[in-house]
């Protein structure tokens, strides 16, 4: 096996075997990011208080809780021994970079001592943390049932309005004992919520494909770039791998073996999120002891004994439930009084083989096979978007409950047996679209499936702002080229400005400050532009308008109940009921709007003077990527941080996902792929901010100017310049 | 009549205020730049080489 290192510290590899590959990627996974996989492991398993103590203990509990890696080690014994032997090459090339560096294997390790050795069952825990990061409906629920206290269930359902024509509505919580809603708030806030280390804010992504018919080439194109959170180092490693059978190349995720999105020898992948509801809350009912009611009597909870250790304090020991829905998630709390709460999810059920189904993704030949690979991903549930030289599609990955009643928005109760799942809808039972009439397929995370699909894949749906740009682009005249496709996905322009920016300008404002900032809108054509006072006016204004508006309701700003976009465009669309706004603002919003100008301006004055027409986006709207432990440790966060002014927002195809009451943007396309299927090797790809997880390293920050600025790199079999280079020969003697 | 002791001119007070807080900021400085160039060396230490080979378990 050898690799070479291009100047940005992309590794080439050359392998004669998916196993050798699999292990040279495992080296240059463990040289270039080892902290980084000692958190993956760590945070999924519920070790993190092993490491920084008692701060850590909210996530560990959770992650205990809900057994992630428990369940891994039951999945990884049912592997078929093909996709073993990828996974144990794998952890040998970590293992490898261990052995020969022990505590020097990363600067981190120097006061913590050498980590232990990979093992197969750590690389599980990557696709069982996305299926649970990117799945977040039992927080909706908790939220919901939390707020039913204060609030009506229709008002509930305001705050997250549901597509219309979506059978289902939220149900009546008053069936529930008081003491339920309040064990919900108490739970919620017991959960670890971003920012805090290991947890995300809403996950988001784009992508399209354009069918031979619309492209210069002649042959497919492909774009994709999913949303996540921004980190230093990245959650991607860009890499090629070169093998007698083909070549790979993209975006790999270290702490697995193959290609996450990217392309091979013949055909190109990329997933958006879909927002399906896999995870149903239920109100369970004690019956003694030990045990808990089902429609046919008691039943004893699974117990097992998990225990946490914690730098410089005692260890602490979870008695783990788990009724026939899954884990009990009251138990998270450290009490133990309050209402007895579980969780179904489907990435926690038997039958996983999303490692299987990934494997065989990197193996297809063909769009076909690539939807027979995205049936057997069972976890999460995304939009798989593939193109072979032929033919494009879009498949669903993942397994969709199937409830015998109910839509899974709210919880319900799980004695009675009358919301319990009775199976999955998987591959082709899910949306599938197979080379489109209108010639191209595209999503930003709405809904693939029309509401009278046969399916329920889930209430809570996100808007559709971004893909209406993205059809804006695709349906103008003319054949794409791969230069069209990336330039695309750093476009500015947001649909969502542009519809309300007008509802803004009729709104009455007293002279002043307020006024002069209402004035920049005028004439702006709702581009989010760094250099530009508009999109921080706009930005700021509604933002504001939306803290006041849950403030008044009493409902907590960062609720998971709350849809970011959805509930903001409900109040200001002239569609609305005037009754909506009345029962949200007293009245029409007006009002409420101007007021929430006039402070948003004020605390803009003090931070950015008192001429409006000087304000710029990009002063406050910065891409910020952290170490996830060091963020937290006074001066040395500031020095591990990485910072760049860029455009775009929440709702542009160049998104960017700032915190609540803050313009930093710590959320978005941090991995770009543009795939020309006429010659997959012009391909085009840039992560950010770089490969090294060494933060001295010339690498750790290498990408983040060319990202910020919409620039792309070919990984083609030969690179610009040869920085590095390292060979990998297998020892027999062990 | 005795002349009053000649006082200490003040400005010496001063002076000597000032030589310790030179001597305090030379030695803290002195100490972090010492720390400073061992973790710089320590981390110098790990990052990895450009050229390397290792053998891997078969």
């Amino acid at each position: 096996m050898s690799i070479t290192l291009d100047r940005d510290g992309v590794p080439r590899i050359r392998a004669a075997s998916e196993a050798d590959a699999a292990a040279a990627l495992g080296f240059v996974h463990a040289r270039d990011r080892m902290f980084q996989l000692e958190l993956l492991r760590r945070s999924a398993s519920g070790r993190l208080s092993e490491l920084v103590g008692s701060r850590a203990l909210a996530i560990d509990r959770e992650m205990r809780v809900l057994g992630l890696r428990y369940r891994a080690v039951a999945e990884y014994r049912s592997l078929p021994s093909d996709d073993r032997v990828v996974l144990e090459a794998y952890a040998r090339g970590v293992n490898a970079w261990i052995d020969a560096h022990g505590r020097f294997s990363a600067p981190e390790f120097i006061l913590l001592g050498a980590p232990d050795h990979w093992t197969p069952v750590d690389s599980l825990l990557w696709a069982k943390t996305m299926g649970l990061w990117l799945a977040g409906n039992w927080q909706q629920e908790l939220a919901r049932l939390a707020l039913s206290h204060t609030l009506s269930p229709e008002r509930i359902a305001e705050l997250w309005p549901g597509r219309a024509g979506a059978p289902g509505a939220l149900p009546h919580f008053a069936a529930y004992q008081p003491g339920v809603a309040v064990a919900a708030a108490e739970l919620l806030d017991a959960l670890p919520h971003f920012p805090e280390p290991f947890t995300l804010p809403s996950t988001e992504s784009n992508a399209w494909a354009v069918g031979a018919a619309l492209s210069a080439t002649g042959s497919p194109l492909l774009a994709g770039d999913p949303h996540l959170l921004y980190t230093l180092p990245g959650l991607w490693y860009l890499a090629r791998i070169e093998r007698p059978d083909g070549v790979w190349a993209g975006a790999t995720a270290p702490g697995v073996p193959g290609i996450m999105m990217g392309r091979n020898s013949a055909i190109a992948w990329t997933f958006t999120t879909t927002g399906a509801d896999t995870q149903d809350v239920f109100v369970e009912t004690p019956a003694g002891q030990g045990l808990y009611t089902t429609p046919d009597g008691p039943r004893p909870f699974a117990t097992r004994e998990e225990v946490i250790r914690v730098r410089a304090e005692p260890d602490v020991v979870l008695h783990v439930r788990e009724t026939r829905h899954g884990p009990v998630i009251s138990d998270i709390r450290p009490a133990t009084d309050g209402a007895l709460l579980s969780v179904s999810m489907a990435s926690l059920e038997p039958g996983e083989t999303a490692a299987s189904g990934f494997l065989a993704l990197n193996r297809a030949h063909s769009v076909a096979e690539a939807g027979a690979a995205a049936a057997m991903i069972t976890s999460p549930v995304q939009n798989m978007f593939v193109a072979d030289a032929q033919h494009i599609a879009l498949f669903t990955t993942g397994r969709v409950p199937i409830r015998r009643a109910g839509d899974g928005s709210a919880p319900v109760s799980g004695a009675d047996g009358l919301h319990d799942w009775l199976g999955f809808a998987s591959g082709r039972q899910l949306p599938t679209i197979l080379d489109p009439a209108i010639g191209y397929v595209a999503n930003a995370n709405e809904p693939v499936a029309p509401p009278d699909f046969p399916v329920f894949v889930g209430r809570d749906t996100q808007t559709s702002w971004r893909v209406q740009r993205i059809d804006e682009l695709l349906r103008a005249p003319g054949k794409r080229t791969l230069d069209d496709l990336a330039r695309m996905q750093t476009d500015i322009a947001s649909a969502f400005a542009r519809h309300f920016v007008p509802v803004l300008r009729a709104v009455a404002l007293p002279e002043g400050r307020a006024r002069l900032a209402a004035a920049q809108l005028q004439d702006w054509d709702g581009a989010m532009s760094a250099d530009r006072p508009a999109p921080l006016i706009f930005g700021a204004w509604l933002t504001r308008f939306r803290e006041d508006v849950l403030r008044r309701a009493g409902v907590p700003e960062r609720s998971p109940a709350v849809s970011q976009l959805g509930f903001v465009g409900l109040l200001l669309s002239p569609e609305t009921d005037a009754a909506v706004r009345v029962a949200w603002c007293g009245g029409p919003c007006d009002a409420m709007l101007a007021a929430a100008l006039e402070s948003a301006t004020a605390d803009l004055a003090a931070q950015l003077g008192d001429d409006p027409a000087t304000w710029r986006w990009g002063a406050v709207h910065q891409a910020v990527f952290s170490h996830p432990v060091l963020r937290f440790i006074p001066l040395l966060g500031a020095l591990t941080e990485a910072r760049i002014a860029v455009p775009g927002d929440t709702t542009t195809i160049n998104r960017q996902e700032a915190l609540f009451g803050n313009f930093e943007s710590v959320h978005g396309g941090a991995y770009r792929g543009v795939y020309d299927l006429a010659d997959l090797d012009r391909s085009r790809f840039i992560t950010t901010p770089g490969q090294s997880g060494h933060l001295l390293s010339a690498t750790a920050r290498v990408f983040l100017q060319r990202w910020a600025k919409g620039e792309t790199i070919e990984l083609g079999p030969v690179p610009t310049a040869i920085e590095g280079r390292l060979l990998l020969t297998p020892d027999t003697s062990q | 009549m005795m002349d009053p002791a000649p006082s200490r001119p003040r400005r010496s007070i001063y002076r000597r205020l000032a030589r310790a807080a030179g001597w305090l900021l030379a030695g803290v400085l002195a100490v972090t730049a010492t720390l400073a160039a061992a973790v710089g060396g320590l981390l110098w230490f790990t990052l990895p080489a450009s050229h390397e080979e290792a053998a891997i378990p078969a």
